[in-house]
């Protein structure tokens, strides 16, 4: 007796209960993965590898062992279809990456207050989740990876990044030695090559400043201030920020295949109050006998140092991210086969 | 059972379809019966995890997938009472009971339709098939000569090791990757992925398409992640008979 056709309604009888038990064992059983396994996979990550389920996954899956994957949608399947462009399988990367911190886990800043270990952590996240969703994509054969949706995280100064895109194929022209990676969806890759456009990598613009405020800066926003005024040193800061982590970009679309330039660009700023410790180093031991020994002085205000010989600073902590596709020009109009061939070729 | 019985007189269909999906799914030769739900409401169970390693929780893996698939079936036999073909436009819901720890309700609910020239599109396993794709996305599926063959699901619940005290201090000051991180992130992420591939497999599907991949903690707290994938499991019927699109750019940008 089907389940919603039982006669009592205010309780399950044993039977029902031992019916849904008796369903439940036919379902696929789960089993997890050995301690050795994990162990392997760990080894493989350090040596800059992937695990060996993944490899093994997309090599059953391009050998037509396994159904084909893909994160298209049903429009961006007909429209790949139309470009002659084949889905093989589904292909990810991750990497955690931890920049360095003192024993307070604090990140450090260097001289300029730029958090460089942070912004060196970002990109190697994002470099070495691209570059195992690569060497997935190469197992496959792949001539670029569409519809990579990248995340990233951060937790303190844990960096995530993580990528899962949808390896690709084009009819009857011979794949390049490096995978494409398109961040864009099918559609708007479809979009692109109809224009003579190829999105060729997925590049990121990241910086971190933190800077220190003194009475300067703070007396502006004090209660007692009832003048229009702007931050202007805030907002020169930011400005700085801003144009490093474009630089940034800009730099990293030149490591792969040509970028003219980039399109669907998500940019993220942001503001954070926070306190930064000055240390007063060696000269701590100095403290309260010469001039500069006593503290720090930022931005109109002194901030003597305490019995450790650390001074502690008001701070904004200014964030500026910015990611987007990288694409090339390599054709007018609707590009065809072989402009799309001999571009390909000659990545090599 | 008085809603689904078609043999009185005056059946009315219900459905969730809207009237553009309605009238796609009627060009694409199917109608719609009736809409059709299941629900399971499920105790999940407890393991011990090892503060330090990595593993996978299995006992809430398997209880995770066991209520979703309970939650379909019933959608299924429910279907299946209004001779159905298949089940469109499914949503797979999961609901943490406020009023009970360790429950949750799974609730599926999807619009049964059946082929109007009597062809049968039921999955080898004689139960209809099944399908998270909206009435449009069914309709272009249909023409570019794939169908439908079952929604097809993996997950995975895995535990993230916790970082020693030790190890912590170690890395005071070097900027390094967290391996174990990566590794417990990938392994749980292929086992979700492999899982929904095998259920595919087993049905002989050709494909999987519009595959989502899940992350969530639901409620066991940060070091606990949920890998959910699914997607819809394809296969090829006939040619295409699609007519090559036009460029259409939309001038308002709500696109972006």
């Amino acid at each position: 007796m089907p389940w919603f056709r039982r006669q009592k309604p205010d309780g399950a009888t044993p039977e029902d209960i031992e019916k849904s038990r008796a369903l439940q064992r036919t379902f696929q059983q789960y089993r997890a993965e050995t301690e050795e396994q994990m162990a392997r996979d760990r080894e493989a990550l350090e040596r800059g590898g992937i695990p060996e389920a993944a490899a093994e996954r997309v090599k059953k899956t391009v050998s037509g062992n396994l159904p084909w994957m893909s994160t298209l949608d049903i429009q961006d399947l007909y429209l790949a279809d139309e470009i002659r462009m084949t889905p093989l399988v589904q292909v990810t990367g991750s990497c955690f990456y931890q920049a360095a911190s003192d024993w307070n886990g604090r990140v450090y800043l260097d001289s300029n207050y730029d958090a460089s270990n942070l912004v060196y952590a970002y990109y190697r996240a994002k470099n070495d989740a691209v570059d195992r969703m690569r060497q997935e994509a190469l197992l496959a054969g792949a001539h670029a990876i569409v519809d990579a949706k990248f995340k990233f995280s951060r937790e303190q100064h844990l960096i995530e990044c993580t990528v899962i895109g949808t390896a690709v194929r084009f009819e009857g022209v011979k794949a390049p030695a490096v995978p494409l990676v398109s961040p864009l969806s099918g559609e708007e890759f479809y979009k692109m090559l109809q224009v003579g456009w190829i999105p060729v990598s997925y590049c990121l613009g990241y910086h971190w400043h933190c800077m220190p405020v003194g009475y300067s800066t703070r007396s502006i926003q004090s209660a007692w201030n009832f003048m229009n005024q702007e931050l202007t040193s805030v907002v020169n800061r930011f400005q700085d920020t801003r144009h490093y982590a474009l630089q940034q970009m800009v730099s990293d679309a030149r490591g792969g295949p040509r970028v003219d330039g980039f399109v669907g660009v998500e940019i993220r700023t942001e503001i954070e109050e926070t306190e930064i410790r000055m240390s007063g180093g060696y000269r701590g031991g100095y403290a309260g006998f010469g001039m500069m020994g006593n503290g720090v002085t930022i931005d109109g205000t002194f901030y003597p140092f305490n019995a450790e010989g650390v001074a502690e600073v008001p701070a904004y902590n200014l964030e500026f991210f910015a990611t987007g596709a990288g694409v090339a020009r390599i054709g007018t109009g609707r590009l065809t086969k072989d402009v799309l061939s001999s571009y390909l070729a000659a990545l090599d | 059972m008085e809603r689904l019985n078609r043999e009185s007189g005056h059946y009315v269909f219900t459905s969730d379809l809207s009237v553009n999906e309605f009238v796609l799914v009627d060009e694409a030769g199917f109608e719609p019966l009736g809409l059709v739900m299941g629900s399971s409401i499920y105790h999940i169970g407890y393991q011990q995890s090892a503060w330090s390693k990595n593993q996978e929780m299995t006992v809430l893996s398997q209880a995770m997938y066991n209520a979703r698939e309970l939650a379909m079936s019933r959608m299924e036999e429910e279907a299946d009472a209004l001779k159905a073909d298949g089940i469109i436009g499914v949503r797979l819901e999961v609901r943490l009971a406020e009023w009970g720890q360790h429950l949750a309700e799974f609730i599926a609910i999807g619009t049964a339709v059946r082929s109007k020239d009597g062809k049968s599109h039921r999955t080898i396993k004689n139960k209809p098939f099944t399908s998270d794709l909206s009435g449009q996305d069914f309709w272009t599926l249909m023409k570019t000569g794939y169908r439908p063959v079952s929604l097809v699901m993996g997950t995975c619940v895995y535990h993230i090791a916790h970082q020693g005290m030790m190890a912590a201090l170690r890395q005071v000051g070097q900027n390094q990757e967290m391996t174990i991180y990566t590794q417990g992130l990938y392994d749980a992420r292929e086992l979700a992925m492999e899982r929904m591939q095998q259920e595919a497999a087993e049905l002989q599907a050709e494909g999987i398409v519009g595959v989502n991949l899940k992350e969530s903690s639901h409620q066991w707290g940060s070091h606990v992640i949920e890998f959910f994938a699914i997607g819809t499991a394809v296969k090829r019927f006939q040619e295409s008979q699609l007519a090559a699109p036009s460029l259409v750019l939309p001038l308002n940008d709500s696109g972006r």
